[in-house]
């Protein structure tokens, strides 16, 4: 069979055609790949960032204790002990005989004043490194420290624990992080919220711990709050140590006062 | 006298020829697209569209040529050249790069080469067509090759300048052995079957050009969607 020139010519152009939409077709699935690559690549890359960011943040909240700790530590022995050695000094001068009614008053003075230094060292050093949370637990500490707050505040505090006993221990990690955090939504409770009553609540459920902490207080638009550059701190602080122990916040207004929702997942209770 | 014999004439060889008709009414199918997606225009696709009104209008001229027997062969060729150039300034206005602005304006500079040596007579009649089909062939390609280098395009089938792309590409490769062999395709000479049957062939896959450029520009409008999201 003998093909004419016009035959090898339309048959060409047809195996051209076909080879055209061969290749069109080929860009299609060969740019679908490469963009589902470059979207995993991407993805990735931003997974490895987030660990970065999270190990960094973890090890500054690390460092930031380790210099609270050194602080309480250098408070405590070299502070506390050169008070201790002036109080014996101040108690050596009490027990003289001194004529004079003025230094007598002054002796005295000093012993007060040398009293209540030795207490407040004892006390930032105490707070720089909160010992009973270390020793007895989440529940203890924030017993104690509710405590200490409703002895110098006129605030009501309500504690309340869920699934949880007073022995229950977690990671000290989840531990020191959720009692920061109470501290700073208390203390921001005291400075700006003008509230008379705060409650908390701590239940563990599922290997989750959640975190109710609700004052009665003005409120405050977190909005305002974030869109300020100089505040907001002390939330993106309660954030920061969230993300380093997989929790989250959620920051609620209801119709008084504020409420924070913070739900801490893969929390392991330690025996 | 004359206007009612070129009415005659054109209606003649359209109902005689009607591949020619369906070659010369399919670039309105993309203009009425691109009209109706005028506001999702670029740059690039906005001069597409001048392109595409340059086309029909200079298809005028050839029916009336046709209908009123008169050569119009250079005039063919003349129009096919300016075709090219104008399909070459498109992929010209739409590169950002100056690199890449660079490799169009050597391919341009090549394809002005090739009209003067043509023109001149130093290479045959009707012999540039291929040559200047292969040299827009390969930015196409080109264009591809870009294409897959970059993929930030998140759909490439919404993407109006991938159906562009396609269409050139395909009329330009599509196209290439008709004009390689026109000696025994579209050469007037050429037995009047074979010429005809080729000129068929070579309306049937400009229509299909037309046709991608149709989807590009359809495509307009979700192309803007995607990017506002």
């Amino acid at each position: 069979m003998k093909f004419s020139v016009e035959t090898y010519l339309i048959l060409g152009t047809s195996m051209l055609v076909f080879f055209i939409l061969s290749f069109i077709v080929f860009v299609v699935y060969y740019q679908r790949k490469q963009f589902r690559l470059e979207i995993k690549q991407n993805e990735e890359k931003q997974v490895i960032e987030l660990e970065f960011q999270r190990k960094l943040l973890e090890n500054s909240m690390e460092v930031q204790e380790i210099e609270r700790r050194r602080l309480a530590k250098d408070l405590h022995d070299e502070v506390g002990a050169l008070l201790s050695v002036l109080k014996m000094g101040n108690n050596q001068l009490v027990k003289k005989e001194v004529e004079d009614e003025s230094i007598k008053k002054l002796v005295n003075n000093n012993k007060e004043l040398i009293d209540e230094s030795i207490g407040l060292v004892r006390s930032i050093s105490k707070d720089l490194v909160p010992q009973t949370l270390e020793n007895f637990g989440l529940i203890h500490a924030i017993e104690e420290f509710f405590h200490k707050i409703e002895k110098n505040s006129s605030i009501e505090f309500k504690f309340l624990y869920k699934n949880i006993s007073e022995k229950s221990r977690f990671a000290p990690k989840v531990e020191l992080s959720v009692f920061r955090i109470i501290q700073e939504l208390s203390n921001n409770a005291l400075k700006h919220s003008e509230a008379s009553k705060i409650d908390l609540i701590l239940n563990f459920e599922n290997n989750t711990l959640f975190l109710i902490f609700a004052d009665n207080g003005v409120g405050f638009s977190i909005e305002n709050v974030l869109r300020n550059p100089n505040g907001g701190l002390g939330i993106r602080n309660i954030e920061s140590r969230l993300s380093i122990i997989n929790g989250v916040i959620k920051i609620l207004n209801p119709e008084k006062g504020t409420r924070f929702e913070i739900e801490i997942s893969d929390c392991h209770e330690k025996n | 006298m004359q206007l009612t014999q070129i009415i005659n004439e054109t209606i003649r060889i359209g109902t005689t020829y009607p591949e020619y008709v369906v070659g010369s009414l399919m670039p309105l199918l993309p203009l009425a697209v691109g009209i109706y997606r005028l506001k999702y225009t670029s740059k690039s696709s906005k001069f597409l569209l001048f392109f595409i009104i340059f086309f029909i209008l200079s298809d005028v001229p050839m029916w009336i040529t046709a209908a009123l027997k008169i050569n119009n062969l250079l005039y063919g060729h003349t129009r096919h050249f300016l075709i090219c150039i104008f399909l070459l300034l498109t992929y010209f206005i739409g590169r950002k790069k100056k690199n890449d602005k660079k490799i169009l304006l050597s391919f341009l500079s090549i394809m002005i080469i090739v009209m003067f040596l043509e023109f001149f007579g130093i290479i045959e009649n009707g012999q540039h067509k291929w040559l200047i089909g292969l040299l827009l062939g390969s930015v196409s390609v080109w264009y591809f090759v870009r294409l897959l280098d970059y993929p930030k395009i998140k759909d490439i089938l919404s993407y109006p300048f991938f159906w562009f792309n396609s269409g050139i590409l395909f009329y330009c490769f599509s196209t290439i052995l008709i004009f390689f062999f026109f000696k025994f395709t579209i050469k007037v000479d050429v037995y009047k079957p074979t010429h005809f049957l080729f000129h068929k062939f070579l309306e049937y896959l400009t229509s299909v050009m037309f046709v991608l450029f149709a989807i590009g520009f359809w495509n307009l409008k979700k192309n803007a969607q995607i990017k506002n999201k």
